[in-house]
C-alpha cells in the first residue's frame, strides 16, 4: 500500500501518456485514411500534457531529478547544503501554494460564469482542477524529499 | 477614491489596423479630456493574458485588466448569449447589424455582461466574416464539401461548418499560416479588412466568397471594480470617449465594403476570383444550417434571439 | 531599472544557490507580479495556458518515441553498423560515436536523450579501449547536443512556438546546419585519437557490413519515416511524433523482440517525468519572460544592446556571445524563454532573417549543452562514465571550438539554414 502511494504519480502518468499516444495516433489514422479530423481530441489532448505536467513534476520533485546548478552548492559543508536545500524548498512551496490559491479563485470564477470548454463545451473548471490537485502531490513530494535529503546532510556532517 | 497611476487594457491584436488603433484613440482621449487624471496604457497581441484570448473577460472581471477593447467571440465562453452575433446567416446587411447593437438586445447584451462583471461603454465591429479557400469558388453548400476549413476555436463556427459538409480544424493562427502555404488546410474565415487584406491572402486562396455568415462585434468594456472607481464627471468622459473612439472605427472596418464594396476590386486586381452571394444564393446556406440555428437558438436565448428577429422583420 | 536589476540580479541568486531553475524563474516572476501590480491572480491561467498547447505535445511524444527506439536495440545496431564501415580509423570507436549520435539526433529530439543513448552503448566501451573517460564523456556529450539541430527538435520546436516561426521550416532548416556541426566534430575528434595513440578497430567486410546493415535496416528507417512525413505533407509535427512512438513500438516489439511490456512500462515512466521537468521550465520561463515583457524590462535591455552599436556585424557577435555566456549556465530552453523577448527587437530592427536566427542560436545553444558548469549533455555522460562534470573542463574545449566553427559558417551563409526550406517549398 504504501509502495503504491510512493508511486501513485509514476503510475497515473504512465497511464495517461499511453492513453494520449493512442488517441494522437487514431486521430493521425482516421485523418489519414477518410480525410476527416476530431477537433475535439485535440482539447482532450492539450487538457491531457498539464496533467502529464504537473502529476510528472511531483514525481520528479520525488527524486530529485528538476534541474539546477549545484557546483556552488557543492562547496558549502553539509549543513549549508542541508540549509539551502530547505532554502530551495520554502521557495518551491511558496510558488506553488500561491499559484494553488489563485487557481482555487479561477475555479470558482468559472463555475459561477459556467464557463465551457471551447470544443467539447464542458465545464472548464474541471481541466483547471489539474493545477491545485497536481500541486497537492508536488507539495507532499517537496516536503518528502526535503526531509529524506536534510537527514542524509546531518548524517555526513557528524 | 484615489487614481490608479496607471489603468491597464487589453487588446487581442496588434496596434495596427482599426481595431488596434481604435483602443489606442480611447486612451488618448480619456487622457486629454481628464487632463492626465486617467491614464490608460493599452497591452496589444494579447499581451495581458498571455495567449489564452478567452481568458479576457475573467482577467476584466477580477480587475487585472482595466478596459478591454474586445471581440465577442472571446467572451462567448463567459457569455453564451454573445453567439447571438455568430448565428449562421442572422444579418443581412450592415443596416441590421447597427439596429440589433443599438436596439434592445444590444441592451439586453450589455445588461449580461454587467451581471458578470463588465461594463459596456460602446460596440465596435472586426467585420463580417467572408470565406476564402484554394481549391474552388463556393457558390453552394455542396461546394465546401470535404474541404478542410480553419476555424476561430468557438464551438458555434464548428457547428456551422459542420452542417456545411466541410471539415473544421481549429488551430491556432500561427500554424495555420503555415498550413495554407503547404495546402494542408485548404480554407478560412475571416473579416476582410481586418485579416484577409493585411495578411495577403491572395498569396495562398484564389477564391473568396463574400457570404456575410456571421459578424464579429467588439465591445468596448471596464471592469466593474475599475469603474466604481471613477467619479461621476470621469465616467461620462470615458462613455463619450468610448462611443467617439468606436463609431470611428466602425466607419474604418467598413470601409470599401459597403454600397459598391470598393474593397473587392483590391482582391480582384491581386488575382481572387470574388464571389458575392445573392440573396437566393444565401437562403440555400441559411436553410443547411437550420439545425444549428436551432441548437444554439435555445443556448443563447429564445427571448433574445426572438427580440432580435423582431427588428430584423421575420 | 530597479525592475531589471529584480528580475535579473534575483534568477541569477537564487540559480547560484542552486534552487532548481524552473523555481527560480517561477518564483522571480511572482514577485515582480505581485511588486509591480501586474495583476498577480493570472498567475493560475498563465501557469495551465503556457503547458496547454497543440505544438508542445510534441515534447513528451519525441521523447518518448526516442527511449523505445533507444531501448530497442536501434542505437547499438547503429553503433555496430558504423564501427564496421569507419572504425578502422585512429580513433575509430570516437568517431562512430559522432556519427552515430548526428542520425540518432535524426530521430530524437533531445540533447541529454541523445548522449544517454549513444553513450550508455559506447562510453563503457571506449573506457575499454584505453580511452580516457574525460575524452569519451565529452565527445559523446558533444556529439549528442546536435540533436538539437538536426530535426526533429523540441528545443526548435519551442523556438517556432515562442515566435511563430513555421516548425516544419525550422526542421527544413536546421538539417544541414547539424550535419555540418556533426562534421566539425569529427576533426578534434581524429586529430585527439591520433595525438594519443586511440587506435582504430578493425574493419568490417563487405559480407559482414551488408548483414549488420539489415540489422540496422529498421533503425536507419526511422528517421524517413518521420522527416518524410512531415516533408510529404502527410503530417504535422505533433503528429510525426506520435507516429514515431508506434513506429518504435513496431520495431521494438514485433521486429527486434527486444521491448517487453515492463520496459514499456519503464520508458512510460521515464518519459513522462522528463516531459513534466521540460515543461515545467517553460511555462514557468513562460511566466518569467511574460514578467518582464510586460514591465518593458525585455526592451529596455534590447534597446541598450542596440544602443552600444548600430553596426549589424557588432550586433551579431554581441548577441551570439550573449548566448554562449548564458549557454554556460542555463539550459536551452529557460535561454528561450528570457533572452528572446530581448532578441527578438533586435532581429527586427536589422531585418534579420527569423528562421536563419534561430538556426544560429539553437546552434550556439547546442554548444551551451556541453560547456561546463551547467552542462546537461555533460551530466548524462559524465554520470555514465562515473567521473566529475569538472574534469572534463579541459576534454571538451577542442569540441568547443570546433563547433564554433560550424556556428560561424552557418551565421555567414545564411543560405546553409535557408536553402532546404525554401526547396521544400516551406519558407
Ligand atoms: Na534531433
Ligand atoms: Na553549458
Amino acid at each position: 500500500m504504501r509502495k503504491f502511494f510512493g508511486q501513485i504519480e509514476e503510475v497515473f502518468c504512465a497511464l495517461l501518456l499511453l492513453i494520449m499516444a493512442v488517441v494522437a495516433f487514431l486521430n493521425v489514422c482516421v485523418r489519414y485514411f477518410t480525410n476527416y479530423s476530431f477537433a475535439f481530441t485535440e482539447e482532450i489532448e492539450v487538457a491531457g500534457l498539464v496533467y502529464l505536467t504537473l502529476f510528472g513534476a511531483a514525481a520528479a520533485f520525488k527524486r530529485g531529478l528538476h534541474l539546477g546548478i549545484a557546483f556552488v552548492k557543492r562547496r558549502f559543508s553539509p549543513k549549508i547544503q542541508a540549509g539551502l536545500t530547505v532554502f530551495a524548498a520554502v521557495l518551491s512551496l511558496g510558488l506553488f501554494l500561491t499559484i494553488a490559491y489563485y487557481s482555487i479563485i479561477q475555479i470558482k470564477d468559472e463555475r459561477l460564469l459556467g464557463t465551457t470548454s471551447e470544443a467539447l463545451q464542458i465545464p472548464q473548471w474541471i481541466y483547471t482542477m489539474a493545477i491545485p490537485i497536481g500541486i497537492f502531490f508536488i507539495t507532499v513530494r517537496i516536503l518528502e524529499y526535503t526531509w529524506d535529503s536534510v537527514k542524509e546532510g546531518f548524517r555526513k556532517d557528524l | 477614491a484615489e487614481y490608479k497611476s496607471e489603468y491597464k487594457m487589453s487588446i487581442v491584436v496588434g496596434p495596427k489596423g482599426p481595431w488596434g488603433e481604435a483602443a489606442q484613440k480611447f486612451a488618448d482621449l480619456v487622457k486629454e479630456r481628464t487632463g492626465g487624471r486617467i491614464n490608460i496604457k493599452c497591452y496589444f497581441a494579447g499581451q495581458l493574458f498571455a495567449g489564452k484570448q478567452t481568458n479576457e473577460f475573467l482577467l476584466l472581471r477580477q480587475g487585472v485588466a482595466d478596459f478591454a477593447l474586445a471581440s465577442t467571440i472571446n467572451w462567448s465562453p463567459q457569455v453564451p448569449e454573445l453567439n447571438l452575433f455568430a448565428l449562421p446567416f442572422f444579418f443581412d446587411n450592415y443596416e441590421q447589424v447597427d439596429a440589433v447593437k443599438n436596439g434592445e438586445p444590444g441592451r439586453i447584451l450589455f445588461e449580461k455582461i454587467e451581471e458578470k462583471g463588465v461594463i459596456g461603454l460602446a460596440w465596435g465591429e472586426n467585420g463580417f466574416r467572408e470565406l476564402t479557400n484554394r481549391v474552388r469558388p463556393v457558390e453552394k453548400p455542396e461546394d465546401l464539401a470535404g474541404l478542410k476549413v480553419r476555424v476561430v476555436g468557438s464551438p458555434i463556427f464548428i457547428d456551422i461548418f459542420r452542417a456545411l459538409g466541410a471539415n473544421p480544424i481549429n488551430m491556432n493562427w500561427g500554424e495555420a499560416q503555415t498550413a495554407f502555404q503547404q495546402g494542408t488546410v485548404d480554407g478560412q474565415e475571416n473579416p476582410v479588412n481586418a485579416v484577409i487584406i493585411p495578411y495577403q491572402l491572395w498569396q495562398v486562396h484564389p477564391y473568396i466568397t463574400i457570404w456575410h455568415y456571421a459578424i464579429d462585434p467588439l465591445i468596448l468594456g471596464v471592469s466593474k471594480k475599475t469603474w466604481e472607481g471613477f467619479t461621476e464627471e470621469d465616467r461620462k468622459i470615458i462613455a463619450e470617449a468610448a462611443q467617439e473612439a468606436c463609431s470611428w472605427e466602425v466607419d474604418r472596418a467598413r470601409e470599401g465594403l459597403t454600397g459598391e464594396m470598393p474593397a473587392l476590386k483590391i482582391l480582384e486586381q491581386k488575382g481572387m476570383k470574388v464571389t458575392v452571394l445573392t440573396p437566393e444564393q444565401r437562403q440555400a446556406f441559411r436553410a443547411k444550417t437550420r439545425e444549428v440555428y436551432e441548437k444554439w437558438k435555445a443556448t443563447i436565448g429564445a427571448d433574445l434571439v426572438e427580440e432580435a428577429e423582431k427588428l430584423l422583420g421575420r | 531599472m530597479e525592475a531589471t536589476l529584480l528580475l535579473f540580479g534575483g534568477l541569477f541568486l537564487l540559480l547560484l544557490l542552486g534552487v532548481p531553475i524552473a523555481v527560480a524563474l517561477g518564483t522571480m516572476a511572482l514577485l515582480a507580479m505581485w511588486k509591480y501590480e501586474l495583476g498577480i491572480f493570472v498567475c493560475s491561467a498563465n501557469f495551465y495556458s503556457g503547458i496547454a498547447k497543440y505544438p508542445l505535445l510534441a515534447v513528451p511524444f519525441f521523447i518518448l518515441a526516442g527511449m523505445i527506439l533507444e531501448r530497442s536495440g536501434v542505437s547499438a545496431r547503429l553503433v555496430n553498423l558504423a564501427s564496421l564501415i569507419v572504425g578502422g580509423i585512429p580513433g575509430g570507436i570516437a568517431i562512430v560515436a559522432v556519427l552515430v549520435c548526428v542520425f540518432f539526433g535524426g530521430i530524437s529530439g533531445s540533447g541529454p536523450a541523445d548522449a544517454a543513448a549513444i553513450g550508455a552503448v559506447l562510453i563503457p566501451e571506449m573506457v575499454r579501449k584505453g580511452y580516457s573517460k574525460a575524452f569519451a564523456a565529452a565527445v559523446i556529450a558533444a556529439g549528442g547536443s546536435t540533436a538539437i539541430i538536426v530535426p526533429p527538435s523540441i528545443a526548435l520546436i519551442l523556438y517556432g512556438v515562442i515566435t511563430t516561426t513555421s516548425i516544419p521550416a525550422l526542421f527544413a532548416g536546421g538539417a544541414i546546419p547539424g550535419f555540418l556541426a556533426g562534421m566539425s566534430l569529427i576533426i578534434p575528434a581524429y586529430l585527439v585519437s591520433r595525438k594519443r595513440g586511440y587506435v582504430g578497430e578493425r574493419r568490417g567486410s563487405l559480407r559482414e557490413i551488408g548483414r549488420a546493415f539489415r540489422e540496422a535496416f529498421w533503425g536507419l528507417l526511422a528517421p524517413v519515416v518521420i522527416l518524410g512525413g512531415i516533408y510529404g505533407g502527410i503530417f504535422t509535427a505533433t503528429e510525426a511524433a506520435v507516429v514515431a512512438v508506434f513506429y518504435g513500438l513496431f520495431v521494438g516489439m514485433i521486429v527486434y523482440r527486444t521491448l517487453s511490456l515492463k520496459d514499456f512500462y519503464e520508458i512510460l515512466v521515464q518519459a513522462s517525468l522528463a516531459s513534466a521537468v521540460v515543461l515545467l521550465i517553460v511555462t514557468l520561463a513562460g511566466l518569467y519572460s511574460w514578467a518582464g515583457s510586460t514591465l518593458g524590462v525585455m526592451e529596455k535591455m534590447a534597446s541598450a544592446i542596440l544602443s552600444i552599436s548600430s553596426s549589424q556585424i557588432t550586433a551579431l557577435i554581441l548577441v551570439n556571445f550573449l548566448i554562449l555566456i548564458a549557454g554556460m549556465f542555463l539550459d536551452a530552453i529557460s535561454i528561450y524563454y528570457v533572452f528572446l523577448p530581448i532578441l527578438l527587437p533586435i532581429v527586427a530592427h536589422f531585418n534579420w532573417d527569423p528562421l536563419w536566427f534561430g538556426i544560429v542560436m539553437t546552434l550556439n545553444l547546442a554548444i551551451g549543452q556541453f560547456t561546463p558548469p551547467v552542462a546537461v549533455n555533460l551530466y548524462v555522460t559524465t554520470n555514465l562514465a562515473s567521473i566529475n562534470l569538472e574534469e572534463t573542463s579541459v576534454a571538451v574545449i577542442p569540441f568547443v571550438l570546433a563547433m564554433t566553427i560550424a556556428l560561424i559558417l552557418v551565421i555567414l551563409f545564411p543560405s546553409l539554414s535557408l536553402m532546404l526550406p525554401k526547396i521544400l517549398n516551406l519558407y
